[in-house]
Parts: structure tokens; C-alpha cells; sequence
């Protein structure tokens, strides 16, 4: 156990010391609070948009375009990219295994996801105290950060999912871009195909929609159980193609 | 003698059908083991194996009486390696680097990441991004987070690789009082010929994916016909000749 940890901090310490994650985290911040202020002075200082509307519209477009390109950017990174200049090695050459060196890389990329999650929530809170009439801690405040939170589900599904596609590549921009085009060709096949979207991962990044609705119980039971299995399935065959590799 | 790696009946076919075949030696405390061949011999193979960086399609091989598949946990707890070109994240300082790796260790110190930064002569650059370093800093980095978890076991693939002339003396002395005064065990691979006969006691010469010679490198140096030792070069090449010679008979 000491070892996953050990591997858990130093891969989460990987991603942050990258620039660009910085970079990424303050403008998940910022850009939502030019986008309240400006949204603000266009309506002449009118809360022409409510705090829950703003947070899913905002949670629209994380869940729907940046974060998942966020996860595919680094699973790629960690291991296509690691495997490809075989920095790799650092880690494969100490006291730990293969199968703890898998997951603390994948929980490393989903604490960076959580906290993404948790700066845009943040940051949606900030624009309400300042742009939204200061109605920040009514009972909605509880539905906001369920919706986030909720969010990390199948945000997990997809961390899986690139873990697995960048067993395959030996440069991270190759299983990045390979994952993009999949990305997409999932979000629109199911245009033609439309019964297609309960069998995709990609069609449950929106389900933050589905909290505070009446939905039944048996239709959030079977999404959740679809993502667990997907991810099982995607985790067991990554790691079963991480552990064959030689480097 | 305590063994400290025994390898026995290795073999790992490529699909070039290169590989290793039924290699099996034994290092001892305190040995500086060099395994020496031509250039496609399988000595990086040999170390990817042991270190779990490949896999062996047979053999067996113990680190301390611990197995290496089943047990790689605690067997890599007592092993430091610098396999091929020493690979470091380029935007950690050397520091954050060794940092890193030292998580792996609770029981060391802190202090341990500076001793190590002292030793090889990075202290006055371990603040600076890895990705600056000229290759010869880099192979000291390599060679500091080898040695970093106090193993007992070292296992070196090209050391003095980008080190100038003083860089490999400082190196080689290392190694030697590593050896003599912490009794650690190393072994060794390098096409530095010269370097290797003045620091090895034994030594093992892999020829197309077999163990052709291995012994201590007093005995097999010994002149058959009483006179003076022969070198290392030259056993070299007389062993590599007679078995090219056996090869083609």
C-alpha cells in the first residue's frame, strides 16, 4: 500500500509540475468569471443568468469538450508518452509493481480531473456572489456541487477507456489525437443511430442533468452499473496489455 | 559466500530470433561482476530480465534468495539499476528526481537524496531542470538514484557511458569503495574494456545470447603456459575467436 502511495504523489506531483496544467487550472477558473462579468456588463448589470444555469452550462461544456480532452491528454502523457521516451523506467525499476504502478497513474489523472471539477465549481460560486445577485448559499448550492461531483463518474469511465487506447500507442500525442477522433465519432454516431448512446461512455458525460429530476431509481442503477462495468472492462484489459510490455 | 543474484536457465527468444539462451550465473557479496560481449550479445537483455523490464520465456533468477517474478516487490527493495541511458522527467530538477524515487524508501533519510547529489558531483546543479543537463550530468543522475536506496545489489548497463575522462576515473573509484567498504555487490556491463579489468573481480562473456566464459577474473586471465597473465582484451578476443571458430566448424 505504501508503494501505490508513494507512486500516487509522485505522479500527481508529474502533472502539476507540467506548465501547461497550471496554465489549464487558472484559466478553468478565470475564464468562467470574464465570462459572468462579461455576460453582466453586456445586460447593464442585470443577473440576467441564474447560478444554477450559469454552473450547467458551464458543466455542459467541461464535461462535454475539455475534460474529457483533459483525460485524454494525460493518459496519453503517462503512458503512451512515458512508454515512448521510456521514462517509464524510473518507476518500473523500483519496489513496486506493475498492477500499482497502473492504478496510482489512473488515480493521479482522476484527482487532477476532481480538481478541475472542483475549480470550475469554485469559480461558478465566485460569479454568483459577484454577477448573480449573491445567491450563493440557498438550497442550490448542494444541487451545484452534486452535479459536479456526480460529473466525476463518468469522467472516471473515460480515464479507463484512455488508459486503455494508450496501451496501444508509443507517443502520447498519437493516443491523444486517435482518442479525439474516437471521441468524436462516438458523439456522432449516435445522431444515426440513436438507441446506440446507452452502449457508449460518451453519451453519459451529461448525466449531472439527470440530478434533482424525478428519474427512477432502476435507470440511475443501471447507468451506474454500466460505467462500473465498462471501466472494470477497460481496466482489466489495459492492465493485462501494460503488464506484457517490455521496454 | 552469501549469493546475491543467481540466475539459472534464462532464455528469451525475440522475433528476430535473437535472445538469450540458457544463461546461468552466480554473483556473490561484494563481487563487481563485469559481463562483457560484441554489441548484440544479449548483456541488456540479461539486465532488462533481472529488473523486470522484460520477461523471460524460461529460467529463474534470485535476488537474495527472493524471486524476481514472484516476489519483485521485495527483491527490487535491495536492487539499484541504471539500465541503457539513464532516464529522468526532463522538467523535474535532478533534486525532485531523486526526490521521487526516494518515496519508494521510508526508512531514509532525508538526507540521503543530498549524500547521494554530494557523491556524484550534481549538488552545485540540483536545483536545475534535468532537461539542461549535458549527458554525462545526466548519467551521474543515473548513477545517483542507482545507488540512492543503499542496495545490495547494483546493476549498471554502461555507467561511464558520456562521462569525460575524469567523470569515468571518479566513477570507477566509486564503484571499487562502494564495494570494498559497503560490501555492495555489482554487476556490470560495458564495452570499456580496460575500465572493467581494473575494476572487476569476475567477470562473464555473453557471445550471440550465451554465457561462453565466466569465472573469477584472476583464474581465467591466467596464462595456460605458466607465463605472465594475459589481458582482458585479449581473452576477449581469443575466447569470441575460438567460438566463432567452433561455430563455423
Amino acid at each position: 500500500m505504501h508503494n501505490l502511495t508513494a507512486n500516487f504523489i509522485n505522479e500527481t506531483q508529474k502533472l502539476v509540475a507540467k506548465k501547461r496544467m497550471l496554465v489549464f487550472l487558472l484559466l478553468l477558473f478565470f475564464l468562467p468569471l470574464a465570462v459572468a462579468a462579461l455576460v453582466s456588463m453586456i445586460s447593464g448589470g442585470n443577473s440576467i443568468l441564474s447560478l444554477s444555469v450559469f454552473q450547467n452550462l458551464l458543466l455542459g461544456f467541461l464535461t462535454g469538450i475539455v475534460l474529457p480532452l483533459q483525460v485524454f491528454q494525460l493518459t496519453g502523457d503517462l503512458f503512451a508518452g512515458e512508454l515512448g521516451d521510456k521514462s517509464i523506467k524510473t518507476v518500473l525499476l523500483r519496489p513496486i509493481s506493475r498492477f500499482k504502478v497502473f492504478a496510482s497513474k489512473q488515480l493521479a489523472i482522476l484527482l487532477l480531473v476532481a480538481i478541475s471539477l472542483l475549480i470550475a465549481w469554485l469559480a461558478t460560486l465566485v460569479c454568483g456572489l459577484l454577477w448573480m445577485g449573491g445567491a450563493v448559499f440557498g438550497s442550490g448550492l448542494w444541487a451545484g456541487f452534486s452535479s459536479y461531483a456526480v460529473s466525476l463518474l463518468p469522467l472516471a469511465a473515460l480515464v479507463t477507456l484512455g488508459t486503455l487506447i494508450a496501451q496501444f500507442f508509443r507517443s502520447g500525442s498519437g493516443a491523444l489525437v486517435f482518442c479525439i477522433l474516437l471521441f468524436i465519432a462516438c458523439k456522432l454516431v449516435v445522431f444515426i443511430i440513436p438507441s446506440l448512446s446507452t452502449y457508449l461512455i460518451t453519451s453519459y458525460t451529461d448525466w449531472y442533468t439527470w440530478v434533482g429530476t424525478a428519474l427512477t431509481a432502476g435507470k440511475t442503477t443501471s447507468a451506474c452499473l454500466f460505467l462500473l462495468a465498462s471501466s472494470i472492462i477497460s481496466f482489466t484489459a489495459g492492465y493485462v496489455l501494460f503488464d506484457r510490455k517490455e521496454i | 559466500m552469501e549469493k546475491v543474484l543467481e540466475i539459472s536457465g534464462l532464455t528469451k527468444r525475440y522475433r528476430n530470433n535473437r535472445g538469450i539462451q540458457q544463461v546461468s550465473m552466480d554473483v556473490y557479496k561484494g563481487d563487481i561482476y563485469g559481463f562483457f560481449g560484441p554489441n548484440g550479445a544479449g548483456k541488456t537483455t540479461v539486465m532488462k530480465i533481472i529488473t523486470g523490464l522484460c520477461r523471460a520465456d524460461q529460467g529463474e533468477i534470485r535476488i537474495l534468495g527472493l524471486d524476481v517474478c514472484t516476489q519483485f516487490e521485495q527483491a527490487m527493495r535491495n536492487v539499484g539499476t541504471l539500465i541503457e541511458l539513464p532516464d529522468a522527467f526532463e522538467y523535474l530538477s535532478g533534486e525532485q528526481n531523486l526526490r521521487m524515487a526516494a518515496r519508494f524508501y521510508p526508512e531514509l533519510p532525508k538526507s540521503r537524496v543530498e549524500e547521494v547529489l554530494d557523491w556524484v558531483g550534481l549538488t552545485h546543479c540540483k536545483r536545475e531542470k534535468v532537461g539542461h543537463y549535458s549527458l554525462g550530468m545526466k548519467q551521474r543522475l543515473g548513477l545517483a538514484a542507482a545507488i540512492l536506496s543503499k542496495p545490495k545489489l547494483v546493476i549498471l548497463d554502461e555507467p561511464t557511458n558520456g562521462l569525460d575522462f575524469e567523470g569515468m576515473v571518479e566513477i570507477r573509484d566509486l564503484i571499487v569503495s562502494l564495494a570494498r567498504d559497503q560490501q555492495l555487490t555489482f554487476l556490470i556491463a560495458s564495452h570499456l574494456i580496460r575500465e572493467m579489468e581494473v575494476i572487476c573481480n569476475r567477470i562473464g562473456l555473453l557471445y550471440e545470447g550465451k554465457i561462453i566464459r565466466q569465472g573469477l577474473m584472476s583464474d581465467l586471465l591466467q596464462n595456460t603456459d605458466a607465463g605472465p597473465p594475459q589481458s582482458l582484451e585479449s581473452f576477449f578476443l581469443q575466447a569470441v575467436q575460438a567460438e566463432r571458430g567452433a561455430l563455423h566448424a
